[in-house]
């Protein structure tokens, strides 16, 4: 009784052995078997009848002439750029995507987050020395008198800076000593004599930003106006120090004309004594619009490819 | 005019000459397309993707055996058209009859020696090899094709299937034991002499 793995080499021996493609010594080997073994014989007889049955099968004539027509290979080359220019162009979209995330991976560590939203701030700061006609955004806390009197209604900028977010701790004056809060207003002091352009340049850091937190909780600058805005009901340490006068128009905020923003304000509630946090709308991040059209590109052409490539 | 002066010239852009290789190897390129797919239409398309192939590979062509560099091309185009078709299955056009029906294949009609009843037989036992040559799994049936339908040795159908030696050999083997297993469903079909002994493929 001969096994699976000695009938299939067995098989495979009288199959070569038809074919002529025996080394001489495994083909002596087989004869002397076959001359033996009745079986064995018969096997190779079955094969070798299969082999001439197959063989038997008429050679055809073409149908038709295959020769290609000048045609045919246009048609062929001109799918070719087709086909080169999808994959280059997703390759590209591709590495381009990859190294477009790891650049803003870098670039986003908290730190520049900080610059980054700092950098509206400072801009719209720069336009402050020419009065224009629209009132623009400077933004305080109505109960901490908005800015401290830092920037006043003069003070021109939309964007407000996620610094005044209620959720953040914020140094006051209650936390501190008269004398740290004398310190603190004295760092103020330049901004509250009415140089809007030096509460630009304060704000043009973020230390600066912290100490206008500081601020908001500090003892307000007195307006010069009875506007719900004006400072409300602590003392002013300093008496020399002074907001700018607040606009008359009620739906103005420290200049800031609701109507006219485009920002959402949320106000705080009035003697709550806590900041409410303020939404304004952001730039879209300009990292991610082109990410976004990075990635449709590289999958887009990829697909665009593989659909191709099925036709 | 000489192969290789053939090859060079399309290389060189001659369509002409390119086309002179196509004819003379259309017919063998064909034969193993049918013997491969079992339809011809199928290895109609695969013949002509093929060709296209080789005019536009011809540049990565090394020398040796053009003939077998050839053949490796017509049967990956098979075995392209065989996947796309198990994709998408197709119904094969036959020439109608004047009745409506259809013949099953216009080829097996093309000898005009045999009488009728003959031409009958020998196309039933044509088509039942066929058929045992199509149930086998592609490879094998590659190998059985080239060696025995084609008459090809060993060395020349490793070169066209890709596939060492040993694999020849041995799925040659096994294809063609399978083969004639499978005739033993045909055995009203087969000539006297071919029919099998029992014993042998219980």
């Amino acid at each position: 009784m001969t096994s699976k793995r000695e009938w299939t080499l067995e098989l495979n021996t009288l199959s070569a052995f038809l074919d002529g493609e025996l080394k001489k010594s495994e083909r002596q080997h087989l004869q002397t078997r076959l001359a033996q073994e009745p079986e064995l014989r018969e096997r190779l007889e079955n094969l070798r009848k299969t082999k001439v049955l197959l063989g038997s099968l008429p050679h055809l004539d073409a149908p038709r002439n295959f020769t290609l027509t000048p045609e045919m290979v246009k048609v062929r080359e001109k799918k070719q750029p087709w086909s080169s220019v999808l994959q280059l162009a997703s390759a590209m979209a591709a590495v381009f995507l990859v190294a477009l995330v790891g650049l803003e991976l870098v670039l986003n560590t908290p730190h520049a987050y900080r610059a980054n939203d700092a950098m509206p701030l400072m801009e719209s700061a720069s336009d402050v020395e020419e009065p224009a006609a629209e009132p623009l955004i400077i933004w305080g806390f109505p109960d901490s008198g908005g800015l401290g009197g830092a920037g006043g209604t003069d003070m021109k900028s939309g964007v407000v800076s996620e610094s005044f977010s209620a959720e953040e701790p914020l140094v006051g004056m209650d936390d501190l000593s008269s004398d740290e809060a004398e310190e603190t207003m004295v760092e103020m002091e330049a901004p509250a004599e009415g140089e809007p352009d030096d509460a630009v340049a304060e704000m043009e850091t973020f230390a600066q930003e912290e100490d206008m937190e500081a601020e908001q909780d500090s003892p307000p600058l007195e307006a010069d106006s009875d506007e719900e805005y004006s400072q409300p009901e602590a003392e002013d340490p300093e008496p020399g120090m002074r907001a700018a006068p607040a606009t008359d128009e009620d739906s103005l905020i420290l200049g800031l004309n609701l109507e006219e923003s485009g920002e959402t304000i949320a106000r705080s509630e009035p003697g709550t004594g806590a900041a409410e946090p303020v939404t304004t709308a952001r730039d879209p991040n300009p990292f991610r619009l082109a990410q976004i059209i990075l990635a449709v590109i590289a999958v887009g052409g990829g697909v665009a490819l593989w659909i191709l490539r099925k036709k | 005019m000489d192969e290789n002066e053939l090859i060079n010239e399309a290389l060189d852009g001659d369509l002409t000459a390119f086309n002179s290789l196509v004819l003379h190897y259309q017919d063998l390129a064909f034969n193993v397309a049918f013997r491969i797919m079992g339809e011809h239409s199928a290895a109609g398309d695969a013949t002509q993707e093929a060709f296209i192939s080789v005019y536009q590979k011809l540049n990565q062509f090394r020398g040796g055996s053009f003939k077998a560099w050839l053949l490796r091309i017509v049967t990956n185009a098979c075995y392209d058209e065989l996947r796309r078709r198990k994709r998408q299955p197709v119904t094969p056009l036959m020439p109608e009859l004047e009745d409506g029906e259809t013949l099953e294949d216009p080829y097996w009609i093309a000898d005009d020696n045999l009488d009728p009843e003959e031409q009958t037989e020998q196309e039933e036992l044509q088509e039942a090899i066929q058929h045992c040559i199509n149930e086998l799994d592609v490879k094998f049936r590659t190998v059985l094709v080239l060696v025995d339908v084609e008459g090809m040795d060993y060395e020349t159908a490793s070169e066209v299937a890709g596939t060492p030696l040993g694999t020849v050999k041995s799925r040659l083997a096994r294809a063609r034991e399978r083969v004639q297993q499978c005739l033993q469903g045909f055995w009203e079909l087969l000539p006297d002499l071919f029919r099998l002994n029992d014993e042998d493929t219980a």
